[in-house]
């Protein structure tokens, strides 16, 4: 393997030198892009947070894109080495440890048509039947290997067509997907609605899997469908934008394997003018876990991904207890309001004033038997499972949350942005686990950032949560100081509300940008938690240690 | 280029086409199967605090229902979920079930053992290949896919137990039933039934189970986790070669012993992959 | 190992002599409209600024309100044009226009919903900013946010528009 490395490596070297020789005397004779990333981590044993060491003393994520592409024609590959993967990274059994080049594709275009071959990411509408995507800092590619064609029937008609199988680690997941999506923007294909105001686009999605399994105890289903429609409503200022999504029979782990389709419906309204955003958003969900291996689970091998519409949180505190999409029955809505106070009032100052509220909330559906022996709770494999009425609302509640934040600039060089969250998490739902009970938290920030003449700025952030469930309450301490080119930070994040034992994770660091590079080195203790990205999330041990990341475009 | 438009829109159409089963009730189906006598081995790895492994166990006993003596599950108590709360038995989880054998395969709380970090309920199923790893849903498939191969050995286990010095004793009879010229290797467990005491139980409210029993749960090994070479591939062996091994240990002072069963299975170094299992009580 | 890490650097080296050109990938308009990169990126000769964020990343929001306040001195002294790229998935793509909006923003947003442009311009994380000259070619590029970047990324921007090298 790494002999073959090597050698690609050589020949992609020659091929750089010759296309630069050929690049004196022709132009547009290609070009090759890239970036890399390196993120190591030295772990240092602390029993009092539960921070383990490791055999290998230090840990090494890495991987490196590269893009060459002459006109029409474009190819790539990523080479990823995991010596061997950061703790809370998905890795059971060690599945994800070693290096290769999981990623490869060539892709070509011309006019109306796009054919690929190979790796590719790819989404249909929402992503209700299908999303295939990579988030590096969660662990997650589902990436497609396979071919894709997309072209364009009419202009503001759009067709694409795939078959492919999905990347599982350094392999490939059992199932075969295909898929279809069709887009019609109705706007472009009559030129004589170009210009007017009300805007209509339209599409539709049907995905279906195939995988065979002689499971001794179930007829199970070889090829399972979704398939989605999906509409865009703008008039002015209005925008609605809908999707509705249905799955067939599709037992799986996810679902106990029972034998019901699955439903998902998501509803986005907005109205926007200068100042002023409204955002009113809706979803339902039923049984819509969808995988290219029934029996895959966590972040493995998800062939669809169900969005969710709570606030994404990026502050620490309220990023503590973060809501994850429940695939199994989940409703859901928000609203949203963001306006900006005009300048030179009272409120909005010389600069005007940003707020905004934004309130969210999710409960279960109602689950109702299918037949006097079969409970719904726990669910009875080998059967329908149960029934539920669309848009059905139940009792419990999963998730709520009321924010409020404010941004004011006060002068050139005074800038804040107040923060209040009220959090109600249900720790046994999206934990999966039972007997914890609701946390109740109530989280304040405040980030002040105070610029000096010579482009260097300090920036201070001041949190804290209450809460009595849980681990109790904390408070965050942040001070940043930068200077064109660096930045040095310095935090600590007390749990002093701990009835056990009350615990600094404090942490010191400092980074180097130059222009596409970035070198970031940092010393600290980080705390056992959860985190989540576009709707699935991983625990992340306690650690302690040196963390060095450098990451690069070129 | 209009051929290559029509081969387009055929190939978008295609992808369109692709079918969709529609099973209608009944969903299952009579676990009917030709069986030639091999003996499948299934590691469950679990933990009294695991509150999802009594999924697995549920698996495991549908596939004795069909399979009856012809599956040989062995629970392996590992990772932090079989952490105990100390040696007071009034208290819940006090019990340890732990093994050395299960620290070094499956990891004793968060150090990760041979399996690596282990994300349970998790199962091996007829081959110990650490890729080999699957979720309890998968099992029935795989235990489907060897359960009607011929077993390329025999074995016969012939225990022995004195109450005088409790010393359980295993004699093995490996007997080759189809030419071949494997490397292999000979393990031997000793397993209990019906061990009563708690289990964390999701589905169950409240989740803290303080009667469950406990089946096939890892006991000790008599050769280690990855046993003895008996045969090794520079030689053939043919039909009705034998190899003949002794084992014998102490028992322990929590178990059981008419509870107790041996089991002892061949496995192919190279491919991991389990050629035969058996199970024999001790009394 | 010693080969793999000569024959990197062989390549990374062979890179650095590029001027680069934008890749070709579909976005959409706030209007749900499908662009084309190419057609969005013509600015009639004069420099054109491409930052990628996300509406819920603060070093972002920060980058493109000093931008922002900026924009219309830094429109007359030199024909820049700024588009913003906005890497929210569905969890929150629909909610860019009226965030937009309600930032009183002036420059052009678009949307790449499953990182199709962010991957292509070997994007890691937001927010990433590339300048282009009036050739259309990648000239410069900065990654992150540090509150009085705009003064550094300002004075390039006169450069590029005068013609003059970067360093």
């Amino acid at each position: 393997m790494k002999k073959i490395f090597t050698l690609f490596l050589n020949l992609a070297g020659l091929g750089i030198f010759s296309l630069l020789a050929q690049e004196n005397t022709e132009n547009n004779s290609g070009q090759i892009t890239g970036n890399f990333q390196t993120d190591a981590q030295y772990y240092i044993e602390d029993q009092s947070i539960g921070a383990t060491a490791v055999k290998e003393y230090m840990l090494v994520n890495s991987w490196a894109n590269f893009i060459y592409s002459n006109q029409n024609f474009s190819a790539g590959f990523r080479y990823e080495g995991y010596m061997n993967t950061l703790l809370g990274y998905p890795n059971s059994g060690g599945i994800n440890d070693g290096i290769g080049i999981p990623f490869r594709w060539a892709m070509f275009s011309k006019d109306d048509l796009e054919i690929t071959v190979g790796n590719f990411y790819e989404q249909f509408g929402n992503g209700l039947v299908l999303r295939s995507y990579e988030e590096k800092m969660l662990g997650v590619d589902n990436a497609l290997d396979g071919f894709r064609i997309k072209y364009q029937l009419f202009k503001g008609i759009n067709l694409t067509g795939l078959i492919a199988k999905q990347r599982y680690y350094w392999n490939h997941g059992p199932g075969i997907i295909r898929g279809f999506d069709g887009t019609i923007q109705i706007n472009e294909v009559f030129q004589s609605l170009e210009e007017s105001s009300l805007r209509l686009n339209i599409g539709g999605s049907f995905v279906s899997k195939f995988q065979h399994e002689g499971h001794p105890l179930y007829n199970l289903p070889d090829n399972v469908a979704a398939m989605s429609g999906r509409i865009m409503i703008r008039y002015k200022n209005f925008d609605i934008n809908s999707e509705y999504a249905y799955k067939f029979n599709d037992p799986s782990l996810d679902n106990s394997y029972i034998f019901k389709p699955g439903q998902a419906l998501l509803i986005n309204t907005s109205y926007a003018k200068k100042g002023l955003g409204i955002v009113l958003s809706t979803k339902w969900v039923d049984n819509m876990a969808f995988r290219s291996d029934r029996n895959a689970s966590l972040t493995d091998l998800n062939i669809n991904q169900l969005p969710e519409i709570t606030k994404n949180h990026i502050y620490v505190l309220p990023a503590f207890y973060p809501y994850a999409t429940q695939p199994n029955g989940e409703w859901g809505a928000k609203a949203e309001i963001m306006y900006k106070i005009p300048k030179n009032t009272l409120l909005g100052g010389k600069y005007g004033t940003n707020v905004s509220l934004n309130y969210s909330r999710a409960h279960d559906i109602k689950k109702t038997q299918i037949n006097d022996s079969t409970p719904v709770f726990p669910p009875a494999s080998g059967t329908y499972g149960y029934n539920t009425k669309f848009f059905s609302i139940g009792d419990k509640l999963y998730f709520q949350d009321i924010n409020f934040e404010i941004s004011k600039k006060w002068s050139k060089k005074i800038l804040s942005n107040f923060s209040y969250v009220y959090l109600i998490y249900n720790y046994d739902v999206l934990r999966g686990i039972t007997g914890h009970g609701n946390v109740y938290a109530h989280i304040g920030i405040v980030d002040m950032t105070y610029k000096f003449e010579n482009s260097s700025a300090l920036k201070t952030e001041i949190q804290h949560m209450f809460t009595k469930q849980d681990e109790g309450s904390w408070v965050l301490g942040m001070i940043e100081y930068s200077l064109p080119g660096w930045f040095f930070t310095v935090f600590d994040n007390w749990n002093y509300g701990n009835p056990e034992s009350k615990k600094h994770y404090y942490s010191i660091g400092f980074g180097h940008i130059s222009g596409g590079t970035r070198i970031q080195l940092s010393y600290g203790k980080q705390r056992a938690g959860v985190m989540c990205i576009g709707g699935v999330c991983r625990n992340v041990p306690a650690s302690n240690g040196v963390f060095v990341s450098i990451s690069s475009t070129f | 280029m209009k051929y290559i438009k029509f081969a387009v829109i055929s190939f978008l159409l295609g992808m369109f086409a692709t079918s969709c089963d529609i099973i209608e009730e009944p969903y299952t189906k009579e676990g009917v199967f030709v069986w030639h006598g091999r003996k499948i081995l299934i590691y469950d790895f679990t933990g009294h605090k695991c509150g999802n492994c009594p999924r697995a166990h549920e698996t495991i006993n549908s596939l004795i229902n069909i399979y009856d003596e012809a599956v040989i599950p062995i629970a392996i108590h590992c990772t932090a979920f079989a952490r105990v709360t100390g040696s007071d038995s009034t208290q819940p989880y006090y019990y340890d079930f732990r093994t050395d054998i299960g620290d070094y395969l499956g990891g004793r709380m968060t150090e990760p053992g041979y399996y690596g970090e282990l994300t349970l309920p998790i199962g091996l199923v007829n081959n110990l290949a650490k890729e080999k790893l699957l979720s309890h849903t998968a099992w029935p498939t795989e235990v489907a896919k060897f359960i009607s191969s011929f077993p390329e050995y025999l074995i016969e286990i012939q225990p022995e137990y004195s109450n005088e010095n409790d010393i359980v004793k295993a004699d093995i009879k490996v007997k080759t039933s189809v030419t071949n010229s494997r490397k292999i290797a000979l393990t031997v467990f000793i397993i209990e039934e019906h061990i009563i005491n708690w289990q964390t139980d999701y589905n169950k409210t409240p989740k803290d189970i303080p009667n469950y029993e406990h089946n096939h749960v890892l006991r000790a090994g008599f050769n280690g986790a990855w046993g003895e070479v008996i045969k090794n591939n520079t030689n053939v062996t043919v039909l009705g070669d034998e190899y003949t091994k002794s084992y014998s240990i102490t028992k322990g002072n929590d178990w059981k012993i008419q509870n107790c069963f041996i089991v002892a299975f061949v496995y192919d170094v190279d491919t991991y992959e389990v050629l035969q299992a058996e199970m024999i009580k001790v009394q | 190992m010693n080969k793999i890490i000569l024959s990197l650097s062989l390549v990374i080296f062979a890179l650095s002599m590029f001027a680069q050109d934008v890749p070709a990938v579909q976005l959409k308009d706030l209007n749900g409209k499908t662009v084309n990169t190419k057609s969005i990126i013509n600015n009639n000769g004069k420099p054109v600024l491409i930052s990628f964020f996300a509406t819920w990343c603060k070093p972002c929001i920060k980058e493109l309100n000093a931008f922002n306040e900026n924009y219309d001195d830094w429109k007359e002294e030199t024909g820049v044009r700024i588009i913003a790229i906005s890497t929210d998935n569905s969890r929150s793509s629909n909610s860019v226009g009226p965030f937009v909006k309600s930032k009183g923003w002036e420059f052009d947003v678009y949307l790449d919903e499953n990182g199709d442009f962010k991957r292509a311009m070997n994007v890691g994380e937001v927010p990433h900013t590339f300048l282009l000259d009036g050739k259309g070619k990648i000239v410069w590029q900065h990654k992150t946010y540090l509150d009085g970047d705009e003064n550094k990324t300002f004075d390039v921007i006169k450069k590029v528009s005068k013609g003059q090298p970067i360093k």
